[in-house]
């Protein structure tokens, strides 16, 4: 256990830091920087760009640059906003806080609606029922998360004459409306996430129908009941929790489009909103925390896998 | 017949498959006593195994599959027909009043729960024990099965057992709630020469304790011998000879059966123990199932064959008062 575990938290700090390369190679690869957006296409006074470019360090070579920033967010500090002057740290807080409530809500209600769904749909193979489920899965995985929110909007405006808030509140502020301002949002993201799913879990419960320990629990005289949600469910809980990781990991992914179109202050509209200012101290270090988070919640996942698969217990 | 235990009369199973219908199993009956062990015999793909899932409706899911005939089967309240019974009376019987042990103890036991769970279940299920009731009734039977150290084997999961504990695992399982009828599908073929004798010689022993009628379905003719009272041989999804195991071991009335007798390895022995083990096999291949001619269908692999054997299905005919041959040269077989 002490092994695998080392193994995996070597294997995790090696991915963190090919994410940071990654990070910062990419940011630097985005045509443009800051100096050209502050100067405008009008900027052509060559010793104030030189001089701006000297006060964001951007005139040290690439190498200098990254060990910098490395160093520094090895200690914990990731600089300040370029723009807002604000501890970079601090932004990534307080967005982390709106992500993350979306993306839990998120993953708490597509596991809710997808894997009953999927289980139903495999208990239930070949049947008009499988069919009609099927049908949502595809729907809602060819569905675009930007379209389905934005025809939810409308929905609810054309039809119920209702629209979100515009004004983020936290829950903690004011409950009633920061669960107004998230149901759209979190619907938007769920539909995909629920269809995705469904449609996995309904694959691992056809397949997990079939295995020969389940002849012996028919041959044992157990209940439909205690089959599917005993013997099988805690067979296909094994493959669902990495499953649940690859989702939240997606969830995490998906928020970009929808914090934007919902105006939610985010981890997705702070990456976003820095990416179009090349505000590297942000972007980088918001992109590093998401990654840092996706690994983390792998990390977490093989551990999980332990706890739940017999096999793989020492 | 009227005193049987179970009796499967005509019964016929035929999957229903993309390639077309396979009739699996052609009018075979046969039946058990109470306490009498019958083997049932026969190549993979002559219907043994179907036979037997037959008897508790286990058929894949996703098969399509048509039944006809009877298997009355005596329950203490009188018979029933299980190919016709209602699947909460059928519940009833399975794991209750007829258990099963299967052929890969490694599948067919569930790899996330510990086998003391896996026992205490029956045991909950058709006795109505408590939790804790069940859990030491399962280390009674794990020590019945011959089990060391039972109180601590309840905990292991499958993975920490051999291939011959899973197996007695299973068997300790399907004995839980002391069923009149105990089938045995195969039970040996997945585990190593030496554990399948004593498995065999395990399940004798509780058969003969606890007066258990015993279905033992098998390809290997040796086993037979040592367990069973009666012999089924099977091919082609029909029944070819049937009767007392040491008389039809001992003085085949069928091609098929000599021929399967004549299969079993045998030692010469030599100086210096260069021994040498000949292993003869039946030439050419069993039919496909459902694809048969209309004669007898051991014809094509039969060195007794005449043109007559060719003709007309042939029937299954007694040749005294307990045994049966399908073959029309019966008497000639030696």
């Amino acid at each position: 256990m002490a092994v695998m575990l080392a193994r995996r938290l070597g294997s995790a700090a090696a991915a963190a830091f090919l994410s940071a390369l990654a990070v910062f190679l990419l940011m630097r690869a985005v045509p443009g920087d800051i100096v050209g957006q502050m100067l405008g296409q009008s900027g052509t006074d060559r010793s104030a760009e030189a001089a701006l470019r000297a006060f964001f360090g951007l005139d040290r070579p690439m190498h200098a640059q990254f060990l910098d920033w490395l160093g520094r967010t090895l200690t914990g500090d990731l600089g300040r906003s370029w723009y807002q002057g604000r501890a970079v740290t601090a932004m990534i807080a307080e967005a982390f806080g709106v992500t993350l409530q979306l993306a839990l809500f998120t993953l708490a209600v597509s596991t809710l609606i997808g894997v009953p769904l999927g289980m139903l749909a495999g208990i239930r193979e070949g049947t008009r029922l499988d069919t009609a489920i099927q049908t949502f899965n595809l729907l809602g995985l060819s569905a675009p998360v930007f379209w389905v929110g934005l025809m939810l909007l409308v929905g609810a405006s054309a039809f119920l004459g209702w629209s979100p808030p515009f004004i983020y509140r936290d829950f903690a502020d004011d409950p009633g409306e920061n669960l107004a301002i998230m149901l759209l949002p979190v619907i938007s993201l769920a539909i995909l996430q629920a269809a995705a799913y469904s449609q996995f879990v309904r694959g691992l419960m056809v397949t997990e129908l079939r295995r020969e320990h389940i002849r012996t629990a028919i041959a044992k005289g157990l209940t439909p009941r205690e089959i599917y949600f005993k013997h099988a469910l805690r067979n296909v809980l094994i493959p669902l929790t990495t499953f649940m990781g690859l989702i939240l990991v997606q969830i995490l992914g998906g928020v970009v489009v929808i914090e934007s179109l919902f105006s939610l202050p985010g981890l997705g509209r702070l990456i976003l909103s820095g990416l179009q200012g090349r505000d590297y101290p942000v972007v980088q270090g918001a992109l590093l925390f998401v990654v840092l988070i996706a690994i983390g919640i792998n990390l977490l996942v093989d551990l999980l896998y332990a706890v739940i698969d017999p096999r793989l217990r020492p | 017949m009227a005193d049987a235990l179970l009796a499967i009369e005509d019964l016929r199973v035929a999957f229903h498959t993309a390639q077309g219908v396979v009739q699996a199993v052609d009018g075979v009956s046969l039946s058990v006593a109470p306490g009498e062990t019958v083997a049932v015999v026969g190549e993979s793909g002559s219907g043994k195994s179907v036979t037997a899932l037959s008897v508790l409706r286990l058929f894949g899911r996703g098969d399509r599959v048509t039944t006809d005939g009877t298997v009355r089967f005596a329950r203490a309240t009188g018979a029933v027909d299980l190919l016709h019974l209602d699947e909460t009376a059928m519940r009833t019987i399975r794991g209750g009043e007829i258990a099963i042990v299967f052929q890969d103890p490694s599948a067919s036991l569930n790899p996330v729960f510990t086998i003391g769970e896996q026992i205490a279940e029956v045991l909950r299920r058709h006795r109505g024990l408590g939790r804790a009731e069940a859990l030491a009734e399962a280390a009674s039977l794990l020590g019945r099965v011959g089990i060391a150290d039972p109180q601590a084997r309840l905990k292991a999961y499958p993975h920490q057992l051999s291939g011959g504990m899973r197996q007695r695992a299973m068997i300790a399982m399907a004995i839980a709630c002391d069923p009149r009828l105990l089938i045995a599908d195969e039970p040996t073929t997945a585990l190593d020469v030496t554990i399948q004798a004593q498995i065999v010689r395990l399940l004798k022993d509780i058969q003969q304790a606890r007066g258990m009628g015993l279905m033992f379905i098998t390809h290997d003719l040796e086993l037979v011998g040592e367990i069973a009272d009666r012999v089924v041989v099977m091919y082609a999804g029909q029944v070819v000879e049937a009767g007392p195991a040491a008389v039809v071991l001992a003085a085949p009335r069928h091609p098929y059966t000599r021929a399967l007798l004549a299969c079993r390895p045998t030692r010469d022995y030599a100086e210096g123990g260069a021994d040498t083990i000949r292993i003869s096999a039946i030439p050419g291949a069993p039919p496909r199932p459902g694809a048969n001619g209309a004669g007898c269908r051991f014809a094509a692999r039969c060195v007794m064959v005449e043109p007559a054997c060719r003709d007309a299905a042939i029937p299954l005919r007694a040749l005294d008062t307990d045994r049966l041959s399908r073959c029309r040269r019966a008497a000639e077989v030696a």
